[in-house]
């Protein structure tokens, strides 16, 4: 390529680049967090956390969720200041930065699979919230660093409203891979000074943390042969020695107090990615807490169980990318059919002690 | 006076707690008429850690806490002793805070350390975490049974406004620890081939690489990339030279610096690069680097500005380039 070409193009956009900023267009400023907290006046005493699983959740995402919530809440519902976590934006630059879909596409079409660039997306967007919360410790740390952000703004909402910490009752549904940051959340909130949300030390508690449909055992057994391959792992909760554990503090005087009160894990007969695979348990991917309280559900007249349908929502969940909104209600892993199923059980622990 | 407060002295200690026992018993005798007869005492504004001991004091007087619950109560007092020592019981609840970055309360109670020599304990900021922890821990229940709802919310005021005061802290923390994913990982920063996706990957291990838990992402990451782009002036005139760059890069964390856009983006940027460079025998573009005759040099990228040395004698060349990543995946 002629060098002198070339220059004048490296010195134009030099020089246009300064130029912008001369005739004074609006520089973007430097954001902050990847969105700020939602911050939202308590009416009363209780507050709900929604944090989705894998997909690309945005404003608007959780609407058809949150109106279902409200209506299994009935007229409690309107005691309720209902919160929604959005993360996806920090895998979205993670994906960006190493160029994810790029080489899904051209792994796809390496290995002749018949890949659009949409279904690469897709995939790749897959790939992305599974592996990166894994292997590349910044993405862990950093959803971790939102979550954490989003329930410390909770509490100071609700010391706002004139609602003392003790008082507050604050609940936390989490679906599928959200279940893993949730997870990971709640630990460092109980053991970390520099959160201000322990239990002993802050007074922070939290009346429910509902896992439904967590895949955090089976990202247990996955990994346990892939230690040496995750960084900061010391950090990484799910990964710790011994059993998965519902987060407590001691104090000095040997006192201890649990950060969650109540350990809920809701899981489908049918659902593979919460532990059962054609209504059987798997020892090795379900989700088994001491302390925690179980809840089945069997899921009937969703499927045959069989292994064509097994593959079929497996495929729906592969391909769509989301399973907050782009999977149906009749997939065993959909957050929407969770909700809707158990919309008694779920009423009765959001409202009662 | 300083006698009576040297710690080792058994008598002097015994007589610091009957001062601190009557004064405290004092203050919430006071604080409890206050409360029944007028429904809410007036807390010093802004708040301060006098209004925390205060409130514990009447806390253990109305449920009985040192025959409840002896041991605690015995850690509580101590505790309690130490703080008000320490004279620090009018520096306001913000402060703690401040405490713990090393500044504000802690260096005062130094300050007056070093005119009465007092015994400031090094852990001021573990001294108030102690208490916190019994009132949200032991005290809790018995707290719940003994006092009304308007007493109990007396008593959990300062409380609530220190555990508020400590979150604000505590979001600031977090905003900048995301603003540096912002910078690191976001829209503005360098996009990784797959070469250096799987160097960054391993360096996560090295220290400076991947992630801090309190603060964020470090700043560090490999380079390794083959830039087409550069340019060189020989012989009369320009020529295009491929380079193959390795070498370190460093994102800067300040906050006015790496905004996107205008002169400020050039004189600020984001990243500062630096390494090794390697480019070809000849001035040519896409010329495979590595042969023995390859010229050595090193490379400094001011953000997206670049400039090399490479060669030696009269082959050497000053190169100048932009970051562009042109061939996906691999440059």
């Amino acid at each position: 390529m002629p060098g002198h070409l070339v220059l004048h193009g490296q010195l134009y956009g030099l020089v246009s680049e300064g130029c912008t900023g001369l005739a004074g267009r609006r520089r973007d400023s430097f954001a902050g967090m990847p969105r700020p907290p939602q911050s939202i006046d308590w009416p009363d005493r209780d507050a709900l956390l929604l944090v989705h699983g894998v997909g690309n959740a945005a404003p608007g995402h959780y609407e058809r969720l949150e109106g279902s919530i409200r209506s299994l809440l009935g007229s409690d519902a309107d005691q309720f200041a209902i919160y929604t976590l959005y993360y996806d934006e920090i895998h979205d630059w993670m994906r960006a930065k190493v160029r994810l879909d790029e080489v899904v596409g051209v792994l796809a079409k390496a290995l002749r699979a018949e890949m659009g660039d949409e279904d690469a997306a897709a995939v790749a967007e897959l790939l992305g919230d599974l592996v990166t919360p894994a292997f590349h410790a910044p993405s862990r740390v950093g959803i971790r660093e939102v979550l954490l952000a989003q329930i410390k703004q909770i509490v100071r909402d609700g010391l706002r409203a004139g609602v003392g910490i003790w008082s507050q009752r604050i609940s936390i549904i989490s679906h599928s891979l959200g279940c893993l940051h949730s997870y990971e959340a709640l630990h460092a909130a109980a053991k970390e000074p520099q959160h201000a949300l322990r239990p002993l030390s802050n007074g922070v508690t939290f009346r429910n943390a509902i896992f439904i449909a967590s895949p955090i055992q089976l990202v247990r057994s996955a990994a346990a042969g892939m230690r040496t391959l995750m960084p900061y792992k010391e950090d990484f909760a799910v990964l710790a020695r011994g059993s998965l554990s519902i987060p407590v503090q001691a104090s000095v005087t040997g006192y201890s107090e649990r950060s969650v009160r109540r350990w809920i894990s809701l899981t489908g007969a049918l659902d593979p990615l919460g532990g059962y695979l054609m209504r059987r348990r798997i020892a090795g991917a379900f989700m088994d807490v001491p302390g925690q309280e179980t809840v089945i559900d069997k899921q009937d007249g969703l499927a045959q169980a069989g292994f064509s349908d097994l593959m079929s929502f497996l495929r729906e969940i592969l391909v769509s990318g989301d399973t907050t909104t782009g999977i149906t209600a009749r997939n065993p892993h959909s957050w929407q059919g969770y909700i809707d199923r158990n919309a008694d059980m779920l009423r009765a622990w959001l409202t009662h002690a | 006076m300083a006698r009576v407060h040297r710690p080792e002295c058994g008598y002097a200690a015994r007589m610091a707690d009957a001062r601190v026992s009557r004064w405290c018993r004092a203050i919430a005798l006071v604080l409890s008429v206050s409360i029944t007869a007028t429904g809410g005492a007036q807390m010093a504004e802004p708040p301060a850690l006098g209004d925390i001991v205060v409130a514990v004091e009447y806390a253990r007087l109305i449920t009985g806490f040192s025959q409840h619950a002896p041991q605690a109560d015995a850690v509580l007092v101590r505790n309690i002793r130490k703080l008000i020592e320490a004279r620090v019981l009018t520096r306001p609840l913000a402060e703690v805070e401040r405490d713990a970055a090393g500044r504000g309360l802690l260096a005062r109670a130094r300050e007056q350390q070093s005119r009465y020599d007092f015994g400031i304990p090094d852990n001021l900021t573990d001294v108030i975490d102690t208490i916190v922890m019994i009132v949200n821990g032991e005290m809790r229940e018995p707290l719940g049974r003994a006092a009304s709802e308007v007493e109990l919310a007396r008593i959990r005021a300062p409380f609530d406004q220190l555990a508020d005061v400590q979150l604000a802290a505590s979001m600031s923390k977090s905003a900048r620890a995301l603003e540096r994913y912002e910078r690191m990982y976001g829209p503005g920063s360098v996009q990784l081939n797959l070469v250096e996706t799987g160097l960054n990957y391993a360096a996560q291990w090295l220290p400076g690489f991947g992630v801090d838990k309190e603060h964020g992402p470090l700043p560090l990451e490999l380079v390794s990339s083959w830039s087409p782009m550069y340019l060189t002036y020989a012989a009369g005139h320009a020529e295009a030279v491929s380079v193959f760059e390795a070498g370190v890069r460093s994102y800067i964390f300040r906050s006015d610096w790496g905004r996107s856009g205008g002169l400020r983006s050039i004189l600020k940027p984001g990243h500062v690069t630096a390494g090794v460079a390697v480019a070809p025998e000849g001035d040519a573009v896409m010329r495979n680097p590595f042969t023995s005759a390859s010229r050595m040099g090193v490379f400094f990228a001011y953000g997206t500005i670049k400039v090399a040395w490479v060669g030696s004698g009269d082959d050497s060349r000053f190169l100048l380039s932009r970051e562009m990543r042109i061939i996906p995946l691999v440059f």
